[in-house]
């Protein structure tokens, strides 16, 4: 091809390999740079201008976007929200003051740690710094990984459910699609953190209306929430088990979800753990359905029973009902109740009492009637979703194409609220909060980031 | 008056701004008031009464503690300062021609402020913005403001102006956004919301950058301490303020006809059904035609029994019936809507047909044009959406909610800029500005498809700086190049395929996959033939790539007992060994195995294998694993607008080669690397010994037919052979003739060597004139070749220099 090897590098310094020659072909063409241009100054002055960049990141910093870190000074609140967000963000995260008035036990919890142990296992490259006393939680998220047969043991602080809430809105922008089995406590702390089963009957939906699976053609490839083992608080004892699956989507569909419709069915289970009486759940059921027949006939109430021997349940009993509305718009709203335990106070958190001490354990019909009360004041209150899965619904809206998108709430916890504030921090994106005097509800509509899963490999 | 629900829950709180069901009336006088304070700050523009504003806060923290931090969130005085220095700039930089000429009057005072002052005068700024606008309504309040200016009697029924406050924050409609997101002070500002012809009259003002009051709600420290009391540290979704929510059964399960279940007949299936759909389920008629009006002038819309949005509506009476005794104007807006819906099914139906037919007898213009079409009336429609969805309330909440969309006017201010671009920008450049999303701004490993151009003369070594250009940045990085084996293991590979596509791994900002990528080997100088190295396609993003390259282990065997061998000189201590327990390995005559166990004694590193049968001591064993490349981290931007002489000034890294032709480097030779003759020692055998208890066994076919010399010679050997004459005469003529023979032969090939001989001291001479011809003739070449390209290289300067 006409080129010239230059003779006098082959006479001073022969090379037994062709390899070495073909490089120096070209050589000759370049001008001489004068000798102070060499390799290591070149990588100085590489690294000197990145140093420079970021400074001037720093100098700047007027803008929220220059100052890519979320930075939070009130400690482990929304903890789990905050590093879901950083990593569907790509933005670091610095959370001080995690406890840090507690001088008993300050920190993070043993849940928490888990909870990034967690992440940990999802993500690549994800560097996660706490400081000595564990007050001060620094997080440089990585790349969301998925993946199959994954397993993670909860403590028996907290439910899976808690471990679910978090994960929730990251399974579908991960690298691959997400399977992975918890164990811990599935039933009994549904006062504090949605159960596995509320996730199954509520969340699933709201994965179908955000196009999660929808294409998919095998059930294996839907969402699914699976409550596998059942284990009651406070005590699980490593059985329990949940299988979360999820497929990935390349982007979100936008969603319209404002007519709440008509509620056509009611459908529920009573579940019982670890209790010899099977008549427990029965009771439990029977005492709901009187209420629900008060206003519709269409109303079944399932019982499981499950003992020790038969489904190898966790070794504390307890006794729970998850009842759900369907609406003819296929609008489904979920509440759920479960016995308390004095234990519980021990169970989840010893120096703040998350659950009050009753003075006796309530009676099935009890349950039964307070569960069914509890579907009913979600009913009352409208909207097109319920109050636990708003800010897994807002999250999303955030992150759909760029498009309206629309949904009827009857009432903002302050958990959304607050996860608003998080997705106008992180997103700079601003819900509009329109109240709706006449059905006394709230719709709530934004524009999407036009977020893309770039996680995903292209074939 | 009772409110339905506990004020003290902040749950009960929201639901009780969303039901106001008592003293319509009088909310409604008042609401009308609020109609456009709403967003903005209450009082005129004076400290103290800003004072006053804190201090009503505090008072309300007494009576509901809930509702403070709503307030507080939106309140400015409660920021630190570090943040309001960060916030004001940023607001700065967005905010446009906003508030009119008094503002700007006292933004422009403000200039020359300190920060902690900045901010206090700036919001008085806006507030006397709001007088300005609405003087009508301030003469309204008049009763409270008259109390706030009377400074000595503001002590006076704190208490009482605090739950009036407080009612009068839950009359206000729009205050749900800002109990969110704090009270939205101008932000962005568009023509729209100044006076029309004004940025059009001077286009100096557009030009100069402006100060802002700033936004006192965005911000990081915004939530402080109280979002802790608040929600809590145990991060539950139901907990409140560390307590369950507890439900009143009691109200629930009350008997009666009028009871609380009753009144959620309508919103099941059993229920009324001309009802509007989203309808609450309680005391609908107080309110609905009360606050129909009310809602209409606040947000310019009513909701549709479906949630969907209806046109504007004049009249007073506002039915919220549908489908009955509708007035005209919304008689209008239904048919409206419904010839929307009509031509929008149109279009689909339309567009779906040109799909099913286009696809065969369309020319590809054609079809492009359509596709074109498709796409205009698909962005027309998302605007007309966006429009109905967040235009309602003007253009700023627009841009709050939306930002800037496609065709308007923004002013850009970029902080940070280099010195070194201002002194050698040259206009002559036009500059693009482009947004990244935040994913893409950050650094990591980029997978991608890689293929040397065909057109470009060499192939490309590894970890041989390349320039990439990928979407708007152009940077140098140092690839990894690899190859996909059929397991999906990815091996390094030391130069691109000549004429295939492989892998490149390399370090920079993250971009989508199946973006484009392009590459070349330097920016400066002249450079012969095709410029372009290589293109790919960005595969996959990830904080770390596994490239291995194959490493073989060696070792030889110490002892060896039947299956079992001693291996030694494969690894150096028992640790390894340890770390390859159940490795398989492998001899060069192909007998496979394991490694079991480390050995205590003997050379350290050592370990005993079993193989699939029994190995010679002369056999290699070797154990095949496979080594993670490291991959560099280096991502170097080309900032050639920082250079005088662009992109010539730039200085990359250079790679090896280069540096040493530059350095007058002699190349390193590894003596290792280098060939030598092999020398083997002949491996001696012993003899075959097969015992003779085998031998006996043994099929008479393998049996050894070798016979050991015999002692005394056997019958036929005894015998002497006598031959008679005619025999023997027949016997010597024979050997006659094979002597002559041999003879020849001998004499035959003597001769042909000596001519072999001959020969090549002949074509010896020929050849060296031969070389010496050829020799001067590729040096003439070769002169005349490089004599061609430095003039090729002076014409080329010296067009680079003109």
């Amino acid at each position: 091809q006409g080129f010239i090897i230059p003779f006098f590098i082959l006479r001073c310094y022969p090379t037994p390999t062709t390899a070495k020659c073909e490089v120096y072909k070209e050589t000759h063409h370049y001008p001489q740079y004068p000798p102070h241009h060499h390799l290591t100054a070149a990588a100085e002055m590489g690294k000197s201008s990145a140093t420079a960049f970021s400074k001037r990141k720093n100098s700047g910093g007027g803008s929220s976007s220059s100052s890519r870190t979320l930075r939070f000074e009130d400690g482990a609140t929304q903890f789990r929200q905050r590093i879901v967000v950083s990593l569907l963000s790509h933005r670091p995260l610095l959370i001080r003051n995690i406890r840090a008035d507690d001088l008993q036990n300050p920190g993070l919890k043993d849940y928490e740690a888990s909870f990034l142990r967690l992440i940990d296992q999802l993500t690549n490259g994800s560097k996660i710094e706490i400081n000595s006393t564990g007050t001060q939680l620094r997080f440089h998220p990585g790349t969301l990984l998925g993946g199959t047969d994954l397993k993670h043991a909860c403590p028996d602080s907290r439910s899976i459910g808690w471990f679910l809430e978090g994960i929730l809105p990251l399974a579908p922008f991960g690298k691959e699609s997400l399977a992975i089995t918890f164990t811990g406590i599935t039933d009994g702390l549904c006062q504090v953190d949605p159960s596995a089963d509320y996730w199954n009957r509520s969340g699933l939906p709201l994965f179908s209306a955000f196009g999660i699976g929808v294409e998919n053609d095998f059930d294996e490839e839907k969402p699914q929430i699976r409550v596998l083992q059942r284990a009651a608080a406070p005590e699980s004892e490593g059985n329990g088990k949940v299988l979360f699956t999820c497929p990935i989507v390349k982007q979100l569909q936008s969603i319209d979800m404002v007519d709440p419709g008509k509620i056509k069915r009611i459908r529920g289970t009573a579940i019982s753990c670890k209790i010899v009486s099977s008549s427990m759940a029965a009771r439990v059921a029977y005492a709901a359905k009187g209420i629900f027949h008060k206003l519709l006939p269409d109303v079944w109430i399932h019982t499981d029973v499950h003992t020790s021997k038969r489904h190898r349940c966790g070794p504390s009993p307890g006794i729970m009902m998850v009842v759900s509305s369907e609406s003819t718009t296929g609008i489904i709203l979920t509440a759920e109740c479960c016995m308390d335990h004095r234990q519980h106070q021990q169970g989840v958190n010893t120096d703040s009492s998350l659950i009050p001490s009753k003075t006796g354990l309530e009676i099935p019909e009890d349950l039964g009637k307070r569960g069914a009360c509890m579907l009913l004041e979600e009913i009352r209150r409208g909207g097109c979703i319920d109050t636990s899965c708003q800010s897994l619904a807002f999250l999303w809206m955030a992150l759909t194409p760029e498009d309206v998108s629309r949904i009827r709430v009857g009432t903002l916890s302050q958990y959304s609220i607050e996860t608003l504030r998080l997705i106008k921090h992180a997103f700079d994106v601003e819900f509009k909060v329109t109240p709706d005097m006449e059905s006394k509800t709230v719709l709530l509509s934004c524009l999407g980031t036009g977020y893309r899963n770039m996680a995903k490999a292209s074939t | 008056e009772e409110p339905e629900y506990d004020p003290e829950e902040p749950a009960g709180m929201l639901k009780g701004l969303q039901d106001v069901d008592e003293a319509v009336d009088e909310r409604m006088e008042r609401s009308t008031l609020r109609l456009f304070k709403g967003s903005k700050a209450v009082e005129a523009g004076s400290d103290e009464e800003e004072d006053d504003d804190d201090y009503d806060d505090e008072n309300i923290q007494q009576i509901s503690s809930d509702a403070v931090p709503f307030r507080m969130r939106g309140d400015p005085a409660e920021d630190d300062d570090e943040n309001e220095s960060d916030a004001s700039s940023s607001e700065d930089s967005d905010s446009d021609s906003d508030v009119d000429d008094n503002q700007n009057k006292s933004d422009d005072d403000d200039d020359s402020d300190s920060n902690d002052e900045n901010d206090s005068a700036s919001e008085s700024g806006s507030n006397s913005d709001d007088d300005d606008s609405d003087d009508g309504e301030s003469v309204g309040s008049g009763d409270a403001d008259k109390a706030l200016h009377s400074g000595v009697s503001w002590k006076s029924g704190i208490a009482e102006r605090a739950a009036q406050s407080f009612l009068e924050r839950q009359a206000s409609v729009l205050n749900l956004q800002e109990l969110i997101y704090g009270s939205n002070k101008s932000k962005l500002v568009t023509d729209e919301d100044d006076d029309g012809d004004k940025s059009d009259s001077d286009d100096d003002e557009f030009f100069k950058l402006k100060k802002s009051t700033r936004e006192s709600t965005n911000s990081s420290e915004r939530k402080s301490n109280e979002a802790v009391s608040l929600l809590g540290e145990e991060d539950s979704s139901r907990l409140i303020s560390g307590e369950i929510e507890r439900i009143d059964m009691e109200e629930w399960l009350e008997e009666g006809g009028d009871n609380l279940i009753e009144s959620l007949r309508d919103k099941f299936v059993t229920g009324k059904w001309d009802k509007p759909a989203g309808s609450g389920g309680g005391n609908d008629d107080d309110d609905g035609s009360a606050f129909g009006d009310f809602e209409d002038l606040e947000t310019g819309e009513q909701y549709g029994p479906n949630g969907e949005v209806l046109s504007d509506n004049d009249d007073e009476a506002s039915d919220s019936d549908p489908t009955a005794g509708m007035t005209d104007a919304e008689i209008r807006a239904y048919n409206a809507e419904k010839k929307a819906k009509q031509k929008k099914g149109f279009d689909n139906e339309y567009d779906e047909e040109k799909k099913t037919k286009g696809m065969g007898g369309m020319k590809d213009d054609e079809a492009e044009n359509e596709y074109l079409e498709t796409l205009k009336r698909q962005k027309e429609e998302k605007m007309k959406r966006n429009q109905e969805e967040f235009g309602k309330e003007g253009e700023r909440t627009r841009l709050r909610h939306e930002g800037f969309r496609q065709g308007l006017y923004c002013r850009i201010r970029i902080d940070g800029v280099p010195a070194a671009f201002l002194e050698n920008y040259s206009p002559e450049q036009p500059l693009v500005i482009g947004g990244l999303t935040p994913q893409e701004t950050n650094l990591g490993f980029v997978r991608c498809r890689f293929k040397k151009h065909r057109w470009h003369r060499k192939i490309l070594k590894c970890n041989d700086p390349l320039v990439f250009s990928i979407g708007w940045r152009r940077f140098q990085s140092i690839p990894t190049f690899s190859t996909e084996d059929q397991n999906g293991r990815h091996r390094y590979l030391k130069y691109t395929p000549e004429h295939m596509h492989c892998f490149a791994t390399f370090y920079g900002p993250q971009c989508p996959p199946n973006t484009g990528i392009l590459a070349i080997q330097r920016m400066t100088g002249n450079i012969t033939g095709f410029r372009i190295a290589a293109t790919g396609v960005v595969l996959e993003l990830n904080a770390s790539f596994p490239v291995v390259k194959k490493l073989k282990l060696v070792g030889t065997p110490t002892k060896i007992y039947k299956n079992t061998a001693f291996i030694t000189g494969m690894f150096n201590s028992d640790l390894e060994v340890s770390r390859f327990e159940g490795a398989s390995i492998r001899t060069v005559s192909g007998i496979r195995g394991q490694v079991k166990k480390a050995l205590r004694e003997g050379q350290p590193g050592s370990f005993r294998a079993t193989f699939e049968d029994k190995i010679l001591r002369s056999d290699i064993v070797f154990c095949r694993t496979w080594m993670p490349v490291e991959m560099k981290e280096y991502y170097n931007p080309v900032t050639n607008h920082l250079a005088a002489t662009g992109t010539d000034g730039w200085y990359g890294m250079k790679n090896k080669a280069l540096l040493q032709l530059e350095t007058n480097t002699p190349i390193e030779v590894n003596p290792d690397s280098i060939y030598k003759p092999i020398e083997r020692t002949e491996p001696k055998f012993r003899k075959l010994k097969v015992s003779k208890k085998l031998e006996e066994a043994l099929p008479f076919a393998s049996k050894p037919k070798d016979e050991p010399k015999r002692k005394r010679k056997g019958y036929l050997q005894k015998r002497a052979v006598v031959m008679d004459t005619a025999e023997k005469k027949k016997f010597t003529f024979l050997q006659a003739l094979n002597t002559i023979r041999n003879e020849k032969v001998k004499i035959r090939k003597q001769k042909k060597e000596e001519s072999k001989l001959e020969k090549a001291k002949k074509n010896a001479k020929k050849e060296e004139a031969l070389a010496a011809a050829r020799k001067a003739n590729k040096k003439r070449q070769y002169r005349a070749e490089g004599k061609k390209e430095k003039m090729r290289e002076a014409k080329r300067a010296k067009v680079g220099n003109s």
